[in-house]
């Protein structure tokens, strides 16, 4: 569908383009909600305008840009995720990335941590897990790594069994608050450390896209061309990680947004990581604003939580990635 | 001048076994090295560890230099590794594909110049792939992704290439045809190493043979030297001849008695 090789002036019009899209939607959610206030509202002298205030500026502006960073977070962690084990089938949710730092999150609020503490061992639990997946798979070299998301599977349903083992230990005044972790809900959530983790891991990994794109194509193959490979692999489980971990403490655990944004994005505008990595930062947050819009307004005035939308529509496209991956060789 | 490529006393291991000892040439540029040996025998794993990607007891010396002591980049300017793994599990038309040889080139913030494309494109064009330089890798067949890995690998453009069997899979003409490719670079003063299973493919092509029993034991020289009946009967333990097809030498193995 792109068979033009990247140049700088398509990087910067598609990313433009991007982050229009991206402020169109962040406008919009900033307009719809469960209550009938709208931003205009603001500049009106009516006795509308301080509620309108709270309700766009206190509750709704803040809630989207959670949404817009967690999203690209999570979108960024599933292209690294993607890169690091050469399959476009790995994304944090599905490898137990995400199962790992919700355990590391609720097992710091049972010993009642603090929110550095509750982040760290977060970060911890989805290293740890990352760092178990690939130890178990790495010997698989099977093209289509079916061990690889067979031993992913197995350490998400270790994840939750731990998750459920932890709530159903917890004291009742702490339960509310971690259920939130096992369900992905983004209302309340803080916008400035994953807006700030999102363009300072964006900003690390970009100089290194053209050797990533490298990576992706073979450890050996990156080699010759004189990537430096244990390098570039460290940085992946770091960054996949760290983003994780940052996105799960934010909002929960969130499926799928790891794994359709880079992949509607590779069909969309080509292999490329120098416009893959930066289009998914911004379009990991415009798929993950669109589904808060729909779970705010769906069936207002109640709301879904951000991870059952995500969920409902991530698994099909997933099961369909399978079946296309089964055609295809 | 010192020699391209020096290996002093390398040793080759493979799950505990030793497949060559003490392992000694130099290759100068120009030269064209035919390795041949059983499956198993220590090619791979030679060009893994002359590529600096595998670390085995012994001393590597590129351009004078310990191979370990370049630079990444620096080192994949001078020594291009082409090696048996062609699939890719992201889409990657053939242009991409031998596009990426130009990565050593390019500094962190450059782009693929309109003369790196035209670099890579010539290269397909020379192993007849110019017509499929839009396609996915992985619509094509197993010989034609082949071709283009050793696209790739000559627009890197490196002063010794480490060829992994890069004719297998190749159709007679492609195989004749990438061999003329490979010959015109050796003539334009690059060195290669390149492994395969044909001892014919050194026939009015290689200048120097290494061959790797698998125990230990190498040869090592120009070709007239190595290559001959008796030991390419001991390499392959069958017994092998040497013919002569309108003046031109070709080795063949013996048949046995057809089963009736």
């Amino acid at each position: 569908m792109s068979a033009a090789p990247l140049t700088r002036t398509r990087l910067i019009g598609l990313l433009a383009l991007l982050l229009v899209l991206a402020l169109a939607l962040l406008t919009a959610s900033l307009c719809l909600g469960s209550t009938a206030y709208r931003p205009w509202q603001l500049w009106q002298n009516t006795p509308d305008a301080l509620l309108a205030r709270d309700v766009v500026l206190q509750l709704r502006l803040p809630r989207s840009l959670a949404a817009l960073a967690v999203g690209g977070l999570l979108a960024v962690a599933g292209l690294a995720q993607q890169i690091l084990l050469r399959n476009p089938l790995a994304e944090p949710y599905v490898l137990g990335t995400s199962g790992g730092a919700s355990v590391g999150a609720l097992t710091a609020l049972l010993l009642s941590g603090g929110t550095a503490l509750v982040s760290l061992s977060a970060g911890l639990g989805a290293l740890l897990s990352t760092l178990l997946v690939f130890g178990l798979a790495r010997h698989d070299h099977s093209s289509q790594q079916a061990r690889l998301l067979l031993t992913g599977i197995a350490v998400t349903s270790f994840t939750g069994a731990l998750s459920s083992l932890l709530l159903a230990i917890a004291p009742e005044g702490l339960l509310r608050g971690m259920v939130f972790w096992m369900l992905g809900d983004l209302s309340g959530a803080d916008w400035h450390l994953p807006l700030f983790s999102l363009v300072l891991l964006a900003v690390l990994l970009w100089p290194f896209a053209r050797e990533l794109n490298l990576l992706s194509h073979g450890q050996q193959a990156a080699h010759a061309l004189g990537g430096r490979t244990r390098l570039l692999q460290w940085l992946l489980y770091f960054s996949s990680a760290a983003a994780t971990a940052v996105a799960v403490t934010t909002a929960g655990m969130i499926g799928f947004i790891g794994l359709i944004v880079p992949h509607a994005l590779r069909l969309l505008l080509g292999q490329d990581v120098r416009l893959l990595l930066p289009a998914a930062a911004l379009g990991g947050g415009c798929l993950l604003l669109a589904a808060d819009l729909v779970g705010r307004t769906l069936i207002a005035p109640q709301q879904l939580p951000v991870g059952v939308v995500t969920a409902l529509a991530g698994v099909p496209v997933f099961l369909w990635l399978l079946q296309q991956r089964g055609v295809r060789r | 001048m010192s020699a391209l490529l020096q290996v002093h006393d390398l040793a080759l291991r493979q799950g505990g076994r030793l497949l060559c000892a003490d392992l000694r040439f130099t290759v100068q540029a120009g030269q064209r090295w035919l390795v041949l040996g059983e499956n198993g025998s220590g090619k791979s794993t030679l060009l893994a560890a002359l590529a600096g990607w595998l670390a085995c007891p012994g001393r590597v010396e590129l351009a004078g230099r310990a191979l370990g002591d370049w630079p990444a980049r620096e080192r994949a300017r001078q020594l291009a590794w082409l090696n048996q793994h062609d699939d890719c599990p992201f889409p990657l038309s053939v242009r991409e594909k031998a596009l990426t040889g130009r990565h050593p080139h390019l500094g962190r913030w450059d782009w693929e110049s309109a003369a790196d494309v035209a670099l890579a494109e010539a290269q397909l064009a020379r192993l007849d792939l110019l017509d499929l330089a839009g396609r996915d890798l992985a619509t094509l067949s197993g010989g034609e992704r082949r071709r283009a890995g050793l696209a790739a690998s000559l627009t890197q453009q490196a002063a010794l290439l480490l060829l992994d069997e890069p004719l297998s899979q190749l159709d007679l003409r492609h195989q004749q045809q990438a061999l003329d490719v490979l010959a015109e670079e050796a003539a334009a003063g690059r060195a290669l190493i390149m492994v395969s299973h044909d001892p014919n493919h050194a026939i009015g092509f290689a200048s120097h043979v290494l061959l790797l029993y698998g125990d230990g034991r190498w040869q090592a020289g120009p070709v007239d030297e190595v290559l001959n009946e008796a030991n390419l009967s001991a390499l392959y333990r069958h017994p092998v001849q040497r013919g002569l097809i309108t003046g031109q030498p070709c080795f063949l193995p013996q048949r046995g008695q057809p089963c009736a």
